[in-house]
């Protein structure tokens, strides 16, 4: 019926950025590029998507490294995979929000090969790691045989299944500020089974507090819209205020009134709206518990 | 079971090392030199009259050798009981989203698909129904089987008549029970209880697909490597559907990856075979993905349940009343059986004075349903035992109370006239609440409300059908075993090796079993409706008492000893109360230990077990002998419930269970474990969901959800105990326990969610949604209800 | 068109021509002859295919076979040396954990790849690792204790 064999297709293994760029130039339109292939080889199968060239860029070691620096803060290559966000130390110990958004995903076998940079290109709405990326200002650097340009994660998602990224433009690199001074960020992600699920709601906040004010704070919501999108309207009753039970409350009502979910196979819109006011009032009392 | 040496004990399993390894085979690996791929072209439309099929581009695609329609193929007669189906639809209109219309054969996997695309075929859309009481009225909106009453129905054959309703042309079965008069029950009651209770199809989801290799040999013989449940009836109705009697038709099919009672009757079968012939004989492999297994492979049985129950005070039950839908899907197939089956689950535990239950099966244009684990009991358990609580709360009564007042005992009747044999629920159900500490208030703790619930579930195994085993006795003295049945996982090897080793006083490792294959082993019924250890384990006893009277005759002369005061151990014959006087077998042998047996050729026992069935009175469902013995159980487990977010989880869960004897106490309690699993799945999580169009929208592990490792509570939290009841028939007196391990689950988180936050949802699945919603809607009562008192 | 891999699967050099279309599962299958990984739902979504690949669990439903080139494979019938079971495969037998069989291959590779790296998991983590691997019979619980056991019997 519908998932099948995977079409004929010819392979193509560049060994460096360049080449891949070529490659994807000279079949344009015809050919998408392979990381992992977690999502693009189920997508084959089920002949929804037929390229007739894969570039596999497992054999680009330049795209396959996790750097960090005091100024500059994280970058990883388009190679890192969702198990390596999981279980780096410097990324549990100064992003653990993107460690918790990577070990929400998928199995382990998926996890192991998968990567971050497959995730944020396939942008299904529901995608977990955008919500944590968007929180902790997350920017990616894109490839093309014209040149390079650092977008803002904000910026990257153009609806469902669609970015910025050119037809011969690639993501090469994540970059991710370090977090401010008194900063906590958190990930919560509700499904209806404690593994494996896609999100029903995804929601990311990261709060920095001065003095026991909010002096900043982002929230992202992701499956409650056709791509990932910020909650300006709960952030702006947070921010710059003293924080209290009562205010978080009015904040997360305000994020659900943002949502613009859909009802589909796994939950109502209704519901999605409920789960986005519990879950961002959740995700802001932890980020904010996380700030002391 | 102090006495026994083996039976009893919690031996490993036979199959183990096969499974660990990976060299136990499955039929889906199956492979054989220039075996071709079969895939078979299906209906988008739930129902439509096929105007053209046009294989030309299909039969032109390099790589394909076959391609097969309606047109050129012999009609293939399928259906367990009523001809309804055949291989590709005889009046062209297919009834359901995935119905067969044409089938192609080609040199790979891919070629195949790629053909089964090729296929165009034309359809005219006619109106479908979805709805199972939809197509239940007298007026449905549509009418799936128009010519129903002139299919030739194989129950005519065995004297039952079939059970139509001319007022309702969707029904295809109606079961009847009457007992008493309910009339009269409900004005003597003092509180009347009446709700409808629904469960929503759900599917098997064997990690095994459905898959089979058919071929021809050479003189004709048909061969069949299949995962079809059940080798002996699939020989016999996949002989009969191609006009092939036994003796030219080999069905192999040992393990199973699975099978729940979704894999039986000809599902791949048929295609595989098809394509073989056409191809002249060559091997066929028909496997499904595992969309096409959501879909085709066999679901649940859909079912709506309305019960009213008339109580008394006390909570006694006075009066009873069912009427229960039993959706079929597109066509019967064997879940017509369901219809009548799913009468004794409501039947099983409790006194009725006055019973009345109608039971009917429903065609709509969904995908077939298949039994499932609990043949039709799950789903009407499912209304009792949420009844029985809310019996207990209206009379503020304690729920594990009002059970116990309504408790059948030995050597009364059950509603449907047999005599009560062998019922151990209640030291089930007073083990279970001991464990759970149900008359302690479970702590609550922030946004999650904790609450306990218990449920009870019970499995009748149908009578009328057989099991058959040969024993043989090896020149070296060991046993071989060839039984009837197949491993589908439930570890009916085990069981008979156990009860062979037993018989002959022997280890396991002297006991060989031998299953699955219709050449080698002899005739029995499908391993389905927890029979196997019943049915089986006595076929086993009997037939190595078969054996073991051979042997005594050659060894009796040697010893001077008549065969009475004979017996075996350790490979020996010896005499009982003589220690030291005894004959190795190998020595009844020529050439000793290698050859022929004295004067015997070989020591072969043999041996049938059947229950005859006692057919019942078409009117009131009356029959001494329904059910060759009913298991028991009661699952307890203690919920805690988020009023935010509606989500549910299981922090414990036991299950005490009444198999009969265990003859493998281990084994029992890991089918009581994999019933939490499954039993969680169907409480809160599964559903597969079908669109006004027919389709189904949820044909995969993504978004149709089965409990992972994460779902299910710690191993410290889950609990599997037996209170065997021994049957005097069951070997050693066991019964059956594979089915009633996940009945009783659904209802028990029912209750636990009732009692944790008050809100009682009666369709299955238990889901977030639903649980917010009716806690909103109780909030809403409340205050309108204060309102109310306030203005009063 | 056909690309010639060189891998190793089992500790065994082979080399294979393969589409670059055939995935892992199928050419363990159809070309190695290798039928212990099981295939459930060839989408990533139930694990009965997972293999070791250089270490890491991975579903062979979802790897090019083009990818296994130069790596290392290890399958369920490479787990067990000149006929000694590894021990957890010992333990399943041991603590009944397996049923009809299919998901196993699956889970003792998943289970090597979690007690290779984490030799100490506690419940939880040995839970979490399983998450991607289904299992319909057993309701994961002697599935969980028999790891347990195994990682006992490993540190010794």
């Amino acid at each position: 019926m519908q998932v099948r064999c995977l079409p004929r297709f010819e392979y193509l293994t560049p060994k460096t950025l360049e080449e891949a760029l070529a490659l994807l130039s000279e079949h344009r339109g015809k050919a998408r590029v392979i990381a992992g292939g977690t999502d693009l080889l189920p997508q084959m199968k089920s002949r929804e998507v037929v390229p007739q060239y894969l570039i596999g860029l497992k054999n680009i070691p330049a795209l396959d490294y996790i750097k960090y620096s005091n100024t500059d803060g994280l970058r990883f290559g388009a190679l890192t995979t969702l198990h390596s966000v999981e279980t780096s130390p410097i990324i549990q110990k100064r992003f653990g929000v993107l460690a918790q958004a990577a070990h929400s995903m998928a199995s382990t076998q998926i996890r192991n090969v998968a990567t971050v940079a497959g995730n944020l290109c396939m942008a299904a709405p529901s995608a977990d790691m955008a919500p944590a990326f968007i929180v902790s200002g997350g920017k990616l650097k894109l490839v093309s045989p014209e040149g390079k340009r650092v977008v803002a994660i904000d910026e990257f998602f153009t609806g469902p299944g669609k970015t910025v990224l050119g037809e011969v433009e690639l993501l090469t690199e994540v970059q991710v500020p370090n977090m401010p001074p008194h900063s906590g960020a958190v990930y919560l992600k509700y499904t209806l089974r404690r593994a494996m699920d896609i999100a029903i709601v995804g929601v990311a906040a990261l709060v920095t507090s001065h003095n026991g004010v909010c002096q900043e704070v982002k929230i992202a919501l992701g499956a409650v819209a056709p791509m990932p999108i910020r909650a300006t309207g709960a952030e702006a009753v947070l921010r710059r205020k003293v924080i209290n039970d009562e205010l978080i409350e009015q904040a997360a009502h305000v994020a659900s009134e943002e949502a613009r979910p859909i009802s589909d196979i796994r939950a109502s819109a209704e519901y999605r709206k409920e789960i986005v006011r519990v879950l961002t009032r959740r995700v802001v009392e932890q980020a904010w518990g996380k700030t002391r | 079971m102090a006495d026994f040496s083996v039976v009893g004990k919690g031996v490993p399993r036979v199959d183990s090392l096969e499974k660990v390894t990976g060299k136990a085979e499955f039929p889906i690996t199956f492979r054989l030199p220039h075996m071709l791929h079969g895939k078979v072209v299906r209906s988008p439309h739930p129902h439509a009259r096929i105007i053209s099929i046009d294989t030309s581009k299909a039969e032109r695609l390099p790589g394909v050798k076959v391609v097969v329609t309606a047109k050129n193929t012999p009609r293939i007669r399928l259906g367990a009981l009523y001809r309804d189906r055949d291989a590709f639809p005889p009046d062209l209109t297919v009834r359901y989203v995935g119905d067969a219309v044409a089938a192609v054969a080609a040199e790979t996997e891919d070629i195949a698909e790629e053909a089964a695309v090729l296929v165009k075929v034309k359809y005219e859309e006619l109106p479908a129904v979805f709805d199972t009481e939809e197509a239940f009225r007298t007026d449905p909106p549509a009418v799936v089987h128009p010519e129903l009453a002139n299919y030739e129905c194989r129950f005519e054959r065995m004297g039952i008549r079939r059970r139509l309703d001319p007022e309702r042309p969707n029904v295809c079965d109606h079961f009847k029970v009457r007992q008493g008069d309910v009339g009269k029950g409900f004005q003597e009651a003092d509180l009347i209880v009446e709700n409808r209770y629904f469960t929503p199809r759900i599917q098997h989801c064997q990690l095994e697909p459905c898959a089979s290799v058919a071929w021809f040999e050479s003189d004709g013989t048909l061969r069949l490597v299949t995962t079809g449940q059940g080798a002996h009836v699939t020989q016999a109705e996949i002989g009969e559907a191609f006009n092939l009697p036994p003796s030219k038709v080999r069905v192999e099919c040992h393990y199973l990856g699975g099978a729940f009672g979704g894999k039986g009757r000809n599902i791949t079968e048929p295609y595989a075979v098809l394509l073989s012939m056409k191809a002249g004989g060559r091997p066929v492999r028909v496997c499904f993905t595992r969309d096409e297994h959501f879909v085709c492979g066999r679901s649940r049985v859909p079912v709506v349940t309305y019960i009213k129950d008339g109580v008394k005070r006390d909570g006694t039950i006075v009066a009873r009343e069912l009427r229960i839908l039993v959706d079929m899907g597109a066509y019967a197939d064997s879940a017509i059986m369901i219809v009548r089956a799913c009468a004794f689950g409501p039947m099983g535990i409790y006194k009725t004075a006055n019973f009345k239950l109608d039971s009917y099966g429903v065609y709509t244009n969904t995908p077939m349903s298949a039994p499932f684990r609990g043949f039709g009991n799950a789903e009407t358990l499912w209304a009792v035992e949420n009844q029985m609580d809310m019996i207990a709360e209206k009379l503020g009564l304690d729920a594990v109370e009002v059970r116990k007042r309504n408790f059948l005992k030995d050597g009364e009747r059950y509603a449907f006239g047999q005599i009560v044999r062998s019922i151990g629920i209640e030291e089930c159900l007073d083990k279970a609440q001991k464990w759970i500490e149900w008359d302690k208030k479970p702590v609550q703790e922030g946004s999650w409300k904790r609450g306990k619930g218990i449920a009870l579930g019970c499995k009748g195994t149908q009578t009328g059908f057989p099991s058959s085993a040969l024993v043989k006795v090896h020149p070296d003295g060991s046993v071989e075993v060839r039984h009837s049945s197949q491993e589908i996982g439930m570890g009916v090897d085990t069981v008979v090796a156990q009860i062979a080793a037993e018989s002959f006083g022997i280890s396991m490792d002297s006991v060989r079993v031998v299953s699955g294959d219709t050449a080698t082993c002899p005739y029995g019924y499908a391993p389905v409706s927890s029979r196997e250890t019943f049915h089986m384990g006595n076929a086993v006893l009997a037939a190595c008492e078969d054996a073991k009277r051979e042997l005594f005759e050659v060894a009796s002369p040697k010893l001077g000893v008549p065969i009475e005061l004979l017996e075996t151990r350790d490979r020996k014959v010896c005499v009982k109360g003589q220690p030291g006087k005894e004959v190795r077998i190998p020595l009844l042998f020529r050439p000793p230990g290698v050859g022929y047996a004295l004067a015997k050729c070989e020591i072969i026992g043999k041996s049938t077990f059947e229950v005859p069935l006692i057919p019942e009175d078409p009117e009131t469902g009356q029959s001494e002998r329904q059910v060759s013995s009913y298991g028991y159980g009661a699952q307890a487990v203690e919920v805690a419930v988020d009023v935010e977010t509606g989500e549910v989880r299981v922090l414990r869960s036991v299950g005490c269970f009444d198999g009969g004897t265990a003859i493998n106490p281990k084994m029992c309690e890991t089918q009581i474990e994999g019933g939490v699993g499954m039993g969680i799945g169907a409480a809160l999580y599964e559903e597969l969901l079908i669109s006004e169009k027919g389709e189904t929208l949820n044909p995969n592990f993504r978004d149709y959800k089965i409990p992972t490792a994460e779902d299910m509570p710690n191993n410290a939290n889950v609990v599997a105990m037996l209170a065997p009841a021994p049957h005097p028939e069951g070997p050693f007196g066991a019964k059956g326990l594979g089915e009633q391990v996940m009945i009783p689950y659904a209802p028990a988180v029912s209750n636990a969610i009732y009692n944790a936050v008050g809100v009682r949802i009666k369709e299955l699945p238990i889901t977030p949604d639903k649980i917010l919603k009716a806690l909103k809607e109780k909030k809403k009562h409340f205050h309108i209800s204060q309102l109310g008192k306030g203005s009063s | 068109m056909k690309q010639l891999i060189e891998f190793r699967v089992n500790g065994e050099r082979y080399e294979a021509a393969v589409e670059p279309n055939r995935t892992l599962l199928e050419v363990l299958w159809e070309d190695l002859g290798l039928t212990g990984t099981k295939m459930g739902c060839n989408s990533g979504e139930c694990g009965a295919c997972t293999v070791l690949l250089d270490g890491m669990a991975v579903c062979s439903c979802l790897t090019l076979a083009v990818e296994a080139q130069g790596k290392d494979i290890l399958s369920i019938e490479g787990l067990s040396s000149n006929g000694k079971l590894h021990p957890v495969q010992q333990a399943f037998i041991d603590h009944h954990a397996v049923q009809c069989g299919y998901c196993t291959p699956g889970m003792i590779m998943s289970a090597k790849a979690l007690l290779d790296k984490n030799p100490d998991p506690t419940e939880d983590e040995v839970r979490s690792a399983l998450q991607g691997n289904l299992c319909r019979c057993t309701g994961y619980v002697k599935i969980v204790e028999a790891i347990l056991a195994a990682k006992e019997k490993m540190k010794v």
